[in-house]
């Protein structure tokens, strides 16, 4: 059995392997915001940060991107795999550790560049704070599920048929049924309880259905 | 280049890639072809006495690309990633299984590389090109018109300002661009929209297969195209120079405003010009592969 600490330290050595193309994608996100900063007077006009963040629009923009992000860094050698882990249900571990790892940055450095470009126009308040909280819990427990699906989806098929699926998906969610749109725009002003709890349950699932196929996966 | 041809046919994911393609042309198709009946029932009620509104809900303004349907946009969105797909990663492959030594021990350098240029180039031409003209082929034959010289006479009295409709017949059917080929058959200017649309598809195919010659990922190399398809659209989009991108002037429904010819030739000439000199640099890279 290994611990959760070890399999952090393994996520965190893959990851570092492959910073400086992270960095270029993640870096993306603050680029377009200086342009938007220079260019553009989204910044004057809107009037809260989630406005500003959702202003470059999340299935067409940071859906691809954490796609792109996290099927670049995924450590697809094998052998390395089964060197470091003795137990199936440590590799299901090891991938969700590494979606909720690569979320998280990402959440990250998308408040950061939100939170600093809006404050270049106006003055931070508490008020324009507080609503931000769940958002981002709210970003960055749908990045998860998002990520979970890819890494479920790839352990079925491949990397590209993954992407193209997710993306494929969460587009079509909005052109037809708008629950993410709803999500980051209504949603977690309203109920934000219930629906981090929802999402939270949904992660719970795939997390399951992740072991469940990890116990199918030919190696070999 | 024979044998460029026959690697591709053996290669699973070039009839992967091409399936996904023709599906999305087949739903798009199917959308467009009920979104049609839908309009042209309406028209028929609205305006029945009005010969030249009907005549202007012809089953052409529905081909994919025209049409607002979800797959339609959906084609013109994911493209760059299904046509380059089959030939993007090449020379990546030849590389990694070590075919790259035999081939250039036994050719010359230029000619390896310049065909295999070239191979990308048309090969994403026509893995663009081919689903979109099944989709007209596939249109016309469930509508069952082929014909739609009643069209455009109607569309060149509304250009003209004599066409008589009724008040429930929107003027923004008329185009900004290629209006006068509409005018003359929608054939045209469909055609010269996909084969535009067809080079660049070439384009971004030979971009990703310049920058292969850079990168050791083959995950990055395969989104590398539609990374710098929708990178443009973002940053055209945030510099408000909405008709320079290519995401929006290659839609035939012409979606923004102040559109003109210039971003065709100005930005597929940049496009090249930065392929091909990214290219060059690799080669020259490369070069010292026996050493």
């Amino acid at each position: 059995m290994i611990s959760c600490r070890n399999i952090l330290r393994f996520v965190l050595q893959d990851f570092l392997l492959k910073k400086k193309i992270s960095i270029v994608i993640l870096g993306f996100i603050p680029f377009l915001f200086v342009l938007t900063v220079l260019f553009s007077n989204a910044g004057k006009t809107l009037s809260s940060v989630e406005e500003l963040i959702l202003w470059i629009r999340f299935e067409f923009f940071y859906n691809p991107l954490f796609i792109l992000l996290l099927g670049m860094n995924r450590n697809e050698h094998v052998v390395w795999m089964i060197r470091r882990y003795h137990r199936r249900e440590d590799m299901a571990a090891h991938m969700i550790c590494f979606v909720i790892l690569h979320a998280f940055l990402f959440t990250l450095v998308v408040l950061l560049t939100g939170i600093v470009t809006y404050s270049i126009f106006h003055q931070l308040l508490w008020t324009v704070l507080a609503p931000l909280l769940p958002f981002a819990v709210i970003f960055f427990l749908l990045l998860v599920i998002i990520g979970l699906l890819f890494v479920s989806i790839e352990a079925g098929s491949n990397r590209m048929t993954a992407s193209f699926v997710m993306i494929f998906l969460v587009i079509l969610d909005k052109f037809t049924v708008l629950v993410i749109p709803f999500m980051l725009h209504a949603w977690y002003r309203t109920m934000p309880m219930v629906l981090i709890m929802v999402l939270l349950l949904m992660i719970v699932l795939v997390t399951w259905i992740i072991r469940k196929q990890m116990q199918q996966l030919d190696y070999f | 280049m024979a044998i460029e041809l026959q690697k591709l046919l053996k290669r699973k994911v070039t009839y992967v890639s091409l399936f996904t393609l023709i599906l999305l042309v087949g739903l798009a198709v199917w959308q467009g072809f009920s979104d049609f009946k839908e309009e042209f029932d309406v028209a028929q009620r609205i305006n029945g006495d009005f010969a030249d509104s009907v005549a202007l809900i012809s089953p052409s303004q529905y081909w994919v690309g025209l049409s607002n349907a979800f797959f339609s946009s959906f084609f013109y969105f994911i493209f760059p990633l299904l046509v380059s797909l089959p030939v993007v990663d090449s020379l990546y492959q030849e590389r990694e299984s070590g075919n790259i030594h035999y081939q250039l021990i036994r050719r010359n350098k230029w000619d390896y590389y310049g065909k295999k240029f070239l191979f990308t180039f048309f090969t994403a031409f026509f893995l663009f090109l081919m689903p979109l003209l099944m989709g007209i082929v596939l249109m016309n034959f469930l509508s069952g018109t082929w014909d739609y010289s009643s069209f455009s006479a109607a569309y060149d009295r509304l250009v003209r300002g004599t066409a008589v409709v009724g008040d429930s017949t929107a003027l923004s059917r008329k185009k900004h661009l290629f209006s006068n080929l509409l005018s003359i058959s929608p054939y045209l200017y469909i055609m010269v929209y996909y084969i535009i649309g067809a080079l660049y598809a070439g384009a971004y195919a030979t971009f990703g297969l310049a920058t292969s010659l850079f990168m050791k990922n083959r995950y990055l190399i395969l989104f590398m195209p539609f990374s710098l398809y929708l990178g443009g659209w973002f940053i055209f989009s945030t510099i408000p120079l909405l008709n320079w991108d290519p995401f929006n002037f290659l839609d035939p429904r012409q979606p923004v405003g102040r559109l003109f010819y210039a971003p065709f030739a100005v930005d597929f000439a940049v496009l090249m010009v930065l392929t091909v000199s990214i290219y060059l640099i690799g080669v020259r890279r490369n070069s010292d592969i026996l050493s």
